[in-house]
């Protein structure tokens, strides 16, 4: 209890001199000194623990209340970020308590530590006393593992955000978000970029502002009923600008469909016979008003697919949302396009990853996934210890 | 399509809420034969499984997408889950919590319909979409009927925690497993594994209080009102994780906004 009223101090205290000075922020150094800041001081604890683990501070380093305290402390410095969006639009009293930026405050870091440090001397004595309880000493050290590698990892990782435009001239060097020049292993350029849409659908706006949307895909055709009203499609354009408040075919990349509907009530009675075009870059909105300050619109399409052909060193490949590219060590992941332009964007924002830690993070992840297998093999009996 | 599915979703509840009549007449009269509990139950599960294939099957995607989607998924969890810790168990003690779980979130569902239709999100299009939903949901049915059951005993003065925590020890690793899941996602889509999104953040801290329980688990068992307590009182991070997060002014810089369709 005596290890918990210390850290309980010490945690005050950080948080006394996290409030005097709201604009500390920690960080933790590059390569190779995040891996000692990190590693040292938790292989020290657990040889400690191994070395003497009946020690009455080993004991209290190791305890299930620390484990708690600790675990309490961290979400109760991280909880602003759960509810405040935080670093956006904050409210500034989150200042007065040194919160404002909660992931590198004292407080966070003093929290992260004892997690790490109860983890470790857990784990040490769970070595010394033998491999009791297996699958506990999995999860503690898939836990340890993978904390370990974000924060070392944090120190060392290096993101840089770049846009490329179709046909412009191959390049390796990107700006970090850190505002570092870096160069990726590969001179990059895109090919072209595709995005893929479904067909629209209907929305129908009430007087009060709420909006409903269909359930079906418009096409030729197409029937839908929404709130109450049946909307057949007479004519279908799936490719039109829009001229002089009409719809005309026009076949670009970008450009929207167009739907010309009848609206009839429940008992078939006509409501409004008109063309539905989205807002795009080739044409306003067609809409129609409905009586009772109804509206009745057709949606933008949804977003199906988008990836980005790129050529990495004259090698051609594909970059989708859940498919990175990776080269040496680095991930390049497609972020977004031209939202604006929609299909017709001929741009593409990427964000280029290196992350020496990776594995570890992957090696903490995968020891935690079979320790919670083995533990659903065999449920823990009631009053085991954890 | 939807009318469809609120036609299932009240034939569902419908079964279940006999079946939960017929469970109350047999606590009342013991020894009484169950099966007119057993044969509703398992209709009412039938209903929602099938609702659910014939779902992806018009949708063409798993209907996992909305949060009238994620709510027959949990209410269908809770009452097979629920039934099979029973089962394994043997107690006849889940057999309330789980069906009030059940009819609550599909009523939820009847109240509030929701339009469905076959659009998805590129991010969503993932292998790891489905096993991570549904892991997550399966622990919250579990966590859910954890946290009804302690409400109800803190409520009847009936202190006896061994059942909730059973079934913590049971909602945790599958918490976990989501949980990692969802990283090892995170790091494929979009780059980073832990982006301390507020959803993300509140996945944490549900993480957090779960694990915190159960390692002041022998303490509490002394305690046996204070751990009901907490552990309802844990089942409300799970509500706010899951969707009342979509309520508070950190979701205007989440990446899980879909969840608010």
């Amino acid at each position: 209890m005596r290890t918990v009223t210390s850290f309980f101090g010490v945690l005050i205290g950080a948080w006394i001199v996290q409030a005097i000075h709201p604009t500390l922020a920690l960080q933790l150094p590059g390569p190779p000194w995040n891996w000692l800041l990190t590693t040292g001081p938790v292989g020290l604890a657990a040889s400690l623990a191994w070395w003497r683990s009946e020690h009455p501070l080993v004991r209290g380093l190791g305890s299930a209340s620390l484990a708690i305290a600790s675990l309490l402390s961290v979400a109760a410095t991280c909880w602003p970020i759960a509810v405040f969006p935080v670093g956006v639009d904050a409210p500034h009293w989150l200042n007065w308590f040194g919160l404002a930026d909660p992931l590198s405050s004292l407080p966070f870091a003093i929290a992260m530590a004892a997690v790490a440090i109860n983890l470790a001397v857990s784990l040490g004595r769970r070595l010394r006393c033998g491999p009791d309880r297996l699958r506990f000493t999995i999860l503690h050290l898939g836990l340890l593992t993978a904390i370990l590698g974000g924060a070392a990892g944090h120190g060392g990782l290096i993101r840089a955000r770049f846009i490329m435009e179709e046909g412009a001239k191959p390049g390796d060097a990107v700006t970090a978000v850190d505002g570092r020049r870096v160069r990726l292993p590969v001179a990059l350029c895109l090919d072209d970029f595709v995005l893929d849409r479904y067909a629209p659908m209907l929305l129908v706006a009430e007087a009060d502002g709420s909006l409903f949307r269909g359930e079906v895909l418009i096409g030729s055709g197409a029937h839908d009923l929404v709130r109450g009203l049946q909307i057949e499609v007479t004519e279908w354009l799936p490719s039109a600008a829009v001229v002089a408040d009409r719809p005309v075919p026009f076949s670009e990349p970008g450009t929207n469909p167009a739907a010309r509907v009848v609206i009839r009530d429940v008992g078939g009675g006509i409501l409004g016979d008109g063309w539905l075009h989205p807002p795009g870059p080739y044409g306003s909105e067609l809409f129609l008003a409905l009586p009772g300050g109804r509206s009745l619109h057709l949606d933008e399409p949804r977003p199906q697919r988008y990836l980005a052909k790129i050529r990495a060193d004259g090698v051609s490949h594909e970059i989708t949302i859940n498919h990175p590219l990776r080269v040496d060590g680095w991930a390049i992941y497609l972020l977004s396009y031209d939202e604006s332009l929609g299909p017709a964007s001929r741009t593409a924002s990427f964000e280029a990853i290196e992350d020496r830690a990776l594995p570890a993070v992957y090696i903490g992840l995968g020891l935690l996934i079979l320790g919670v297998l083995m533990h659903l093999w065999k449920p823990r009996m009631a009053g085991d210890r954890v | 399509m939807s009318t469809v599915a609120w036609w299932m979703e009240a034939g569902a509840v419908l079964c279940w809420l006999v079946a939960g009549i017929a469970a109350v007449r047999a606590i009342r009269r013991p020894g009484r034969s169950d099966g007119c509990y057993r044969w509703l139950t398992g209709l009412g599960c039938l209903l929602v499984v099938t609702l659910l294939g014939w779902l992806w099957l018009a949708l063409d995607r798993p209907p996992l997408r909305t949060l009238g989607e994620t709510r027959i998924w949990y209410a269908g969890l809770s009452v097979v889950a629920g039934s099979l810790v029973a089962w394994r168990l043997g107690t006849t003690s889940l057999r309330l919590p789980m069906l009030i779980m059940g009819i609550l979130f599909l009523s939820l569902n009847l109240v509030f319909p929701q339009a469905l239709d076959k659009t998805l999100m590129p991010a969503l299009r993932s292998p790891l979409f489905v096993p991570h939903v549904v892991v997550y949901l399966l622990s919250y049915a579990v966590l859910g009927i954890s946290g009804g059951m302690a409400l109800w005993r803190f409520i009847r003065r009936h202190p006896d925690p061994d059942l909730p925590f059973r079934l913590v020890h049971a909602g945790l690793p599958l918490l976990t497993l989501g949980l990692c899941l969802g990283a090892i996602w995170a790091k494929e889509a979009w780059g980073h594994y832990w982006a301390w999104d507020p959803k993300e953040t509140w996945a944490l801290l549900t993480w957090i209080a779960y694990v915190a329980l159960i390692h002041g688990e022998r303490g509490l068992r002394e305690r046996p009102r204070l751990a009901l307590g907490i552990i309802a009182g844990c089942f409300v991070v799970v509500l706010m994780c899951w969707f009342l997060v979509n309520h508070l002014p950190s979701t205007a810089v989440s990446v899980h906004t879909y969840t608010r369709e």
